[in-house]
């Protein structure tokens, strides 16, 4: 699957480029089906509110039309979540979502699997902290662990999608992993009391 | 090539997206370090644990045609030939405005005029009377008020 995005990025790129001098909206409208559920997913890992999300999806994709120039040799992904990156760390700068404002039930995903009810609210319990955890971190250690764990990129992607270098992208992840792996290390017990 | 670092290829480990080389180079790290295995194991959990509040989100109804409607507006403002004349016309009044000022003050230097500056700016304001943003700035006030500068320089 990732090497089928990696390939695809010299032809989105091209797309995006042609977009840029003919102002072609059948280009446009390849570009935009091929990532308007991603962009509209991937606002969400931020705002948590998807009328939200999808509000910034679409400025994602006026940003797009907008456009007047575009760097061919520039892959046209990581481009892209540039911009989206930019609008949600900026949108969440703004006003910082909490975890009231989930939509979705917390450690149903992975609760599914917990036979044992003790288990389930152990993991509901974590997913919560882990939750909190990641909302809480610094804007780009934040963004670069969402590329890495939910969208797939590789570092260079990220590297590219944050303007910074691979390396640097190393550390924010390793950094953002080691603030997760600190939660799951806290005791059950205490969470689970605090919960109870 | 120099080898990527075994802790920067533990997420992708956990997620399965390792290529075959770092898949068996990182497990040859694991079986001979016991840290690092300990660490796989809490990204492991952090994987499974951490939600993905977009897991099965999709564009609602209407999200489509909503953009349509913003790229066409946009499409059809970049197109509106007049747009141009909304920041000329009150540059053009504040051209005049500065023209006048400035005979005023050459005619307090020079020999009197007999016809007073303002009615001669009004005559070249006819010319702009279509522009709308003419009709916005009180120009009139303006000129009575230059004028009544420029009956106190008389009396003077």
């Amino acid at each position: 699957m990732a090497q089928e995005v990696e390939s695809d990025g010299d032809e989105e790129g091209r797309w995006m480029a042609e977009f840029v001098q003919t102002r072609s909206r059948a280009l446009f409208d390849r570009l935009y089906q091929r990532y308007r559920n991603r962009m509209v997913a991937y606002a969400m890992r931020y705002v948590r509110d998807p009328s939200r999300a999808e509000e910034l999806a679409q400025d994602v994709f006026v940003r797009v039309y907008r456009t007047k120039s575009y760097s061919p040799d520039a892959p046209f992904r990581a481009w892209l979540y540039r911009v989206a990156t930019n609008l949600c760390l900026n949108e969440v700068r703004k006003q910082e979502y909490g975890v009231t404002k989930h939509t979705w039930e917390p450690g149903t995903e992975v609760g599914a699997g917990a036979e044992d009810p003790e288990d389930h609210l152990l993991g509901s319990e974590l997913s919560e902290r882990l939750t909190r955890r990641l909302q809480a971190l610094p804007a780009k250690q934040r963004a670069a662990f969402v590329m890495a764990r939910f969208e797939g990129l590789s570092h260079e992607q990220i590297a590219r999608a944050l303007d910074t270098s691979v390396s640097a992208t190393k550390s924010l992840i390793h950094r953002a992993l080691e603030a997760l792996r600190a939660e799951v290390r806290e005791p059950p017990s205490r969470a689970a009391g605090g919960a109870a | 090539m120099t080898r990527k670092e075994p802790r920067d290829l533990l997420l992708a480990y956990a997620l399965g997206t390792l290529n075959e080389r770092e898949r068996s180079e990182l497990e040859a790290d694991l079986a001979r370090d016991p840290v690092l295995g300990e660490s796989l194991k809490e990204v492991r959990a952090v994987v499974q644990f951490l939600p993905d509040p977009a897991a099965g989100v999709e564009p609602r109804p209407g999200f489509d045609t909503r953009l349509q409607a913003r790229l066409d507006a946009m499409d059809a403002e970049s197109r509106r030939p007049a747009r141009a004349g909304r920041w000329l016309a009150p540059v053009a009044v504040l051209g005049l405005a500065a023209a006048a000022l400035l005979a005023v003050a050459l005619r307090g230097l020079g020999p009197s005029d007999p016809e007073p500056p303002a009615a001669a700016m009004l005559a070249e304001l006819d010319l702009l009377q279509d522009l709308d943003a003419v009709q916005l700035v009180d120009v009139v006030d303006d000129l009575e008020a230059i004028e009544s500068l420029d009956l106190e320089e008389e009396e003077g």
